[in-house]
This record gives C-alpha cells, structure tokens and sequence, in this order.
C-alpha cells in the first residue's frame, strides 16, 4: 500500500467517430444549386446587354467618374471626421454654449435628407447672392461649383454623423483614464488629444469605415446637381442609346470594386488601432483551418476503440 | 404677331404626321440624319452685341443651363463631355452672332430653374415648353413649337390611341416637366374618376424604361423626343407613337429671369437673324425636326 | 521628521448631491510622513484622498498642500475658482496611485512613464527615456520597459503606475487602495515597492484594507467612519488598542 500513485502510461488517443454533419451538406448543396440557377439566368439574360457592359466597363468616362467618386468620398471623409471630432468635444464640453451650439449642428443637419442638403448649397446664391463683405465678396457661384457644392454638402452632412460616432468613442474610455492623466497634470486638451482620442479610434474605427462605405455610394445623389461622378457619368452615356440598365451594371460594378478597397482597408485599420490589446495581432488558427479541425483531429489508422 | 390657333393646329399636324412616319419607316440603327455635320459659322454682329447687357460682355460669354439626357435636343457625345443636339448647335449660333462665348452646364431636370433664380445660369436652353403659369416667373424667348406624344411598346400592346386610353392606366413621365402638369389635368378632366397613374422619373430615359419593363403602358413626353427615341432605339423597333391626332401643341422656349429683359431682347433678336439668314432651319434639318419649325421667335406665346 | 506641514485639512466638507460624503474632516500631515486612511467603504476616505488633488472639489472648509490652497486661490480676502490650467499646476507635485492602476493601455510602460514628464515638464524625450528607464528598475520592472500593460500582471502593472507617478518627481503621493484589486499573492510585491518608498522619506498618504502595512510602515493612522475622523495616532495606539466601539468593530471584523 503505496501512498505514491504510480506514473500512469499514457493510453492511445481518443478515436472517436465525428458527428455526421449531413444537415449542413444538405444545406450548402442547395444553396450553391439555387446560386447557380440565379447566376446562370443573369449570364444570360439578353435584356441585360452583357455586351454593352463589356463595351463601356473600362469607359475612360466611367474611370475619370469612379476616381472622381473616390476623390469626393475621400475628401469629405476626412474632412467630416475632422469636423465630427470637434463637435463631439464640443458637445462634451462644460462650456455650455459651444453644447448647444453643438447639439443644435447636430439638430439639423442629421434631420434634413442628404439630398436636400445637396440641393440647398447648389443654390445658396439663392439666398446670398455674395460671400463675404462689401467690397471683399465674391459672387457665391463662382465660388460654389458643382463639385464645391458636393463637397460642403457632403461634409457638413458627414460631420454630424461623425461628431456621434466619436462622442460614443469618448464616453467609451474609462473615466480612470481622464483621471490618471489629469492626476499627472495633464490638460484637459492633452489628455483628450493623447491620452481619450486614440483610446477612442478602437470603438470609431469600425462605425466610421461604415461611413465611408456609406459615403461612397451617397455620392451617386449628386447627379442631381451634374456633378461628373460614376452615376452622373453613367447616366449621361445610358440616355445617349438607352442604354440606361446595361450602364446602370456598370456603375455598380465599380461601386463594387471600390467599397471592397475600403473594406480592406479598414481591417488593416483596426488592427493598427488595437495594438496593445488581444486585437492586436490576431492568435491561433484561422477560419479555414477551424473548419477542417474536426478532419485533422481525426486519426489516419480509423477503427474504433 | 398673331395666327389662328386652328390653322397652325392643323399645319403641325400635317407636319408631325409626315415626320412620324418618316422617322418609323427610316428603321435604321443609329441616329436619324447625319447630326455630326457642322452648322454654318456666323459672324459676329456688332449691333446684336450691343444689344447684350454690360455684364455679359465683360465676362465674354453666356452660361446656358441643360439637362444633356434628352436627345435630340441635348445629350453627350461619345467623348461623355461635350454637349450636342439641336439646342447647343442654335445656342452656339447665337452666341456667334452675339460675338460671345458659349458655356453648358448639365443638371437635373428640376433642378435648373431653381438654378437660374440663383444666377448660376443666364438663361435656360432645355427645350422647356412654355405654359401661361411659368411665365408667371419667368420670361421664355419661343424658338420650337412642340406637341406631346405618348410612346409605347412597339406594336401597342394595349391598343392605346390617344389620351382616353390612358385613364386608370400606369404611366411614366418626366418629373417637373409640362407633359406632368398635363396628366395631372387629364386626371382632373377626360380621366375623372379613373385616373392615370402618373410615375415621375428622374430623366426621360428613365421614364422610357418603364415602359420598355412593362412597369407603364407608355410615356408621355415631347413630341420630337417620342418620334426621336421611337426611330432610333433598338432600330426602331422598340417603341412607336400611339397618337396619330396631335396632342397639345406648346412652344419651347429659352427660359430667363425677369430681370434679365435686355439679354432677353438680344438673344430673340439674333434668333430672328438665324431665321432670316436660313441657319435656323438648316439646323432643324439636321436633326428632322421641321416639324416644329416657327415663323418668327416670340417672347411668352403660351396659350395654355 | 521635519515640523513642516505638508497637508492641511480644516473642517473639510464634500457632498453629493444629498449625500454628504464628508462631514468636517480635520487632518495634518506632516513632511516625510506616511499617513493611512483606515475605514469601512463609504467612509468617505477615498473622496477626501481624491480632494487632495481637486479630483474632487471640497464644498467647505480649507484644504491646503504645501501651504497653498488646492483648487482655489485667495485674493483679498475672498475666494476664486483656480483655472483649470492653474490646477494641473498644482497636480504636477502630486502623485497619485490608482486602485485600478489607469494605465494608459496603448503606451508601453516605458511610454506610461515618460508620457507627463515630457508633456508636462516639457522634458527632452532622451531624458524622459533615461529617467524613465531608471524609475522602473527602481520598481523592479526593468526588463519590462517595452511591454504593454495587457501583457502585464496586475501587480506589475500598478508598480509602473507608481513608477509613472514617481516620474513627475512630487512632493507627496496618493494612494487610493492600491492593492485591493490585486490577487493576494501579487499584494507584497507592491507593498514592498511603497516601503521602499516610505523609507526615502516621501510624504505618502495612503487608504488602503491592508492593516499590517499600516501597522508596519505608517507614522500615523486614521480611522473614517461616516464622513468623519473617529480616531487618529500611531499605529500601536489605533489599531493595538483602539479607544472608540466603531474602531474596535471595524478592526475585529478585519483583522
């Protein structure tokens, strides 16, 4: 009667036989036979003029269109994020008129349609024919293009949306944080600028990559005004032979193509934004090989125990 | 300047019936007559340019306002940049008789009247038709006088034939435009009680597209643009002109503010010049759109 | 000990809302000293610590550090509101430690350090850096310099966090309960950190539950209860042989 337990010797692995999973074979099959049918009938689909497509996907029209896309998505997301990071920090701010001021930024332009919005600064020469004062104005359309309509449109649009986004970013940050910093010594504008923000950027970082997605495709409303962007672009070539449906596929085509872009480009993004937490650099196997993890852990030699 | 109603009436109607079936029979593929030939360069005419206001002969040049998606009247050439069609080749006449510069600006259709309140514009070339209640607001100097058209799949599906046929029925227009306005009056009288359905697109082609789904049993639009898109889309064999009678004669006009009487005034007179000196029709022509051919260009002649 | 008075607190009072936290607290303490806080939670030590450094603002009272008052100034007679910018002044020379440490998760320890003295003292990085590095081998945190808190443990986290308070070279340091977040065998190391600390003659104020720290280290204990001092001395007399029923109830049940 030992009071030691003895090494035990290791027996053979478990071999057990995996869950039959024909539900979800089933399922697949059919999805993949219904996505077949579906992409089959579209192929060849004479109204759809495939051929048309070909003709103009590479259009330089449509080209100078999807950079011009790109061009107003880039600009006024940036400069909306720019301007949404200082609403937020006003609306948080103790002063209570730069609060309201804010939240009344806030009030409008989230209230009223982009759209509307876009036709408004087309036509402010409307209601102030001049910009500016007495002999240093300047005549508000030929400051006020198309494009600089859809820029001011677009922006001050975006930055409403942003000042939410980032406000939801701030509240985020632990409150010790702000209390650390300060017990440091640091301002109220250090601590938000080095110590809030860029805590903030992992909570904005994935709403605000939904935005530019977003942006992106509400630049096809400035046809309204004649801005030379893809659908505007589209557009014109499809009235000249109705060829409007085959044009309209190739704008989604591009729109398609550069919402993909983004999206990788915001993955990469976030990472960089969570350094320094498990984000950060992502651990252990990937989706593919989880997937086939049940087929690797099985045994080459079979059999039952 | 007047002339009977009736006597015109029947005038265009001859006229709109030859143009018709003239464009139907043609069958070709692409677009009726040969558009690319250049009109005849004008020379400058000192008097016409002192006619324009000092504002305009300073800057050198007229800033017109378009919506390039209806053609023949404006639409984009293959370069999808310069504007082409009957209204940029008058417009850049006259503005060589005027001796200054002429600029388009392409924007949606309800939205270049708004524009030109706001002096983006110095006038409107769009083939906008001219009705009593727009001249409340503004002036139009009448170059064309159009009908409307309903256009239908070709060989007319549902029989429809003129305007009664539309009652209780789907049908696609233009948004903003006077062919618009005028279903909303059909609804109120022949469509009483079993009113059209009434879909407003963005464009024309837009509304065309609906009937070419079969979402509408036809569009109602201009007369030159139905007759034009009926001939040439598809070689003809897409869509064709449901009324034979003409429908609602209307005269299109260049569209200015108020205010602007003075370039108003100089803009019909070198109108007139183009007329006198045959560049007016030769450019009709072109496009086969005779049939809306104007004696003499007057300012506000709406009737309706 | 040097006779001069550090921090000074006369019939402080702090509420809030309709809450009062702090119903007139009367403290001194003096250079060099370390100071403990003792009490059962809402005593209201933690929000008098957190005055000290206008965290909180006092509704009453006078409470002074150095001799000049915290968060108001004094001009002919009557009291003003401090700039916000005159404050973080003032909190340049005081330190404080964090029961839940408050690192700054997206800087390394190293970068946590060095981050005031650079933005505040508007020191050179290559000096922040040194000073830096020295700081937290002092800490017994060398080696780990270029980790993130994330890959820190809880203990090693908040000796940096007492590194990066020590880095802006203050005159006193707050410790708000700075190991009670700590699993238990993580406790010492810290503790030996602020004895080491106490033993350089730094001026510590410290709350904390760990009474054989307090026994050990500290030149005077104070016993909270209920947004008052129930009782003050040295160790031996406050905790050895407590005079009030509160104190005595508070210490049985925890010792």
């Amino acid at each position: 009667m030992t009071t030691q337990s003895p090494e035990r010797v290791r027996p053979a692995p478990i071999k057990a036989v995996p869950v039959r999973r024909t539900g979800q074979w089933i399922s697949a099959a059919l999805v993949v036979a219904v996505l077949a049918a579906l992409g089959w009938s579209i192929a060849t689909n004479e109204n759809l003029q495939w051929s048309v497509v070909g003709q103009y996907l590479f259009d330089s029209s449509i080209l100078k269109g999807a950079v011009t896309t790109v061009e107003l998505t880039v600009l006024s997301m940036l400069l909306g994020i720019l301007l949404g990071i200082v609403l937020a920090v006003m609306r948080l701010s103790a002063n209570p008129v730069l609060r309201t001021v804010s939240a009344g930024y806030l009030w409008f332009f989230r209230g009223t349609p982009v759209l509307v919005q876009i036709v408004l600064w087309f036509n402010l020469a409307l209601v102030f024919p001049r910009l500016g004062f007495g002999s240093l104005s300047v005549d508000t359309n030929s400051v006020i293009s198309a494009f600089g309509a859809a820029l001011l449109a677009l922006t001050l649009n975006e930055g409403a949306y942003m000042a939410e986004i980032v406000r939801g970013g701030i509240l985020s940050v632990d409150q010790g944080q702000t209390e650390a910093a300060h017990a440091l010594g640091l301002t109220g504008a250090r601590t938000m600028r080095r110590i809030v923000l860029p805590q903030a950027m992992r909570v904005i970082v994935p709403p605000t990559g939904n935005e530019v997605v977003t942006m992106l495709k509400t630049t096809s409303l400035l046809a309204v005004i004649g801005a030379e962007e893809l659908f505007t672009n589209a557009q014109k070539i499809g009235a000249r032979d109705f060829t409007v449906f085959p044009l309209l596929l190739v704008a989604c085509f591009w729109y398609l193509v550069l919402t993909s872009v983004l999206t990788l480009v915001q993955s990469k993004l976030e990472r960089r934004f969570a350094r320094g937490t498990s984000h950060g650099a992502p651990a252990g196997p990937g989706a593919l090989q989880r997937m086939f993890a049940g087929r690797m852990l099985r045994s080459p030699e079979g059999g039952a125990a | 300047m007047t002339r009977t109603t009736r006597s015109r009436r029947l005038a265009w109607l001859a006229a709109a019936a030859a143009a018709s079936t003239l464009l139907t029979a043609c069958g070709g593929s692409s677009d009726a007559g040969d558009t690319s030939a250049p009109v005849a360069e004008q020379t400058m005419d000192q008097q016409l340019h002192d006619m324009l206001p000092a504002g305009i002969q300073s800057a050198g040049k007229l800033s017109i306002g378009t919506e390039a998606l209806y053609p023949p009247f404006e639409s984009f050439a293959e370069d999808n940049k310069t504007i082409v069609g009957l209204d940029p080749d008058i417009a850049h006449a006259v503005g060589q008789l005027l001796g200054v510069d002429v600029e388009f600006t392409h924007t949606a259709f309800d939205g270049l009247l708004t524009a030109l309140d706001g002096g983006r514009f110095d006038l409107v070339a769009a083939a906008v038709t001219d009705t009593k209640d727009r001249e409340k607001q503004y002036d139009f100097v009448d170059y064309f006088l159009t009908g409307q058209a309903i256009v239908v799949k070709k060989g007319n599906p549902e029989g429809i034939h003129g305007v009664t046929d539309l009652c209780g029925k789907p049908v696609a227009v233009l948004k903003a435009s006077t062919q618009e306005k005028l279903l909303g009056q059909f609804n109120d009288d022949e469509c009483s009680g079993n009113p059209i359905e009434i879909g407003s697109f963005q464009n024309d082609k837009d509304a065309l597209l609906q009937v070419q789904s079969g979402r509408d049993v036809a569009s109602f639009t201009q007369d030159a643009v139905g007759a034009y898109n009926s001939a040439t889309i598809g070689g003809g064999n897409q869509f064709e002109l449901a009324n034979t009678e003409a429908l609602l004669p209307t005269p299109v006009g260049m569209v200015f503010q108020k205010e602007d009487s003075q370039l108003r005034d100089a803009v019909q007179a070198a109108l007139e010049k183009l007329i006198a000196n045959g560049t007016y029709q030769e450019i009709l022509t072109k496009y086969q759109l005779t049939s809306g051919v104007v004696d003499s260009i007057t300012v506000n002649g709406a009737t309706a | 000990m040097t006779g001069t008075t550090m921090v000074k607190a006369e019939n402080v009072h702090k509420s809030f809302g309709q809450v009062d936290v702090l119903k007139g607290i009367d403290l001194e303490v003096a250079n060099g000293e370390v100071f403990c806080l003792l009490g059962p939670s809402g005593s209201g030590k933690s929000t008098f610590l957190r005055c000290i450094n206008h965290l909180e603002r006092i509704d009453a009272g006078r409470l002074s550090v150095d001799g000049k008052l915290i968060g108001y100034k004094e001009i002919a007679g009557k009291l003003h509101e401090m700039h916000e910018r005159e404050v973080a002044a003032q909190r340049r020379d005081i330190g404080m430690v964090f029961q839940r440490f408050n690192l700054f998760p997206h800087m390394t320890a190293l970068e946590n350090v060095m981050e005031a003295p650079v933005q505040v003292r508007g020191e050179s990085k290559a000096a922040a850096r040194e000073r830096g590095l020295a700081l937290l081998d002092r800490v017994g945190l060398g080696d780990r310099a270029g980790n993130y808190p994330a890959q820190l443990s809880g203990g090693q986290q908040q000796r940096v966090a007492i590194a990066r308070a020590l880095a802006m070279q203050p005159k006193l340091m707050l410790f708000d309960e700075p190991t009670s977040a700590l699993d238990p065998e993580l406790v010492g190391e810290v503790l030996d950190v602020m004895k080491d600390l106490a033993r350089e003659g730094m001026t510590m104020i410290v709350v904390t539950h760990e009474i054989g720290f307090a026994r050990e280290v500290a030149d005077t204990v104070v016993f909270m209860d209920g947004g008052v001092v129930v009782e003050s001395g040295k160790p031996a007399e406050v905790i050895g042989n407590p005079q009030h029923a509160r104190t005595k109830a508070f210490l049985s049940k925890v010792l």
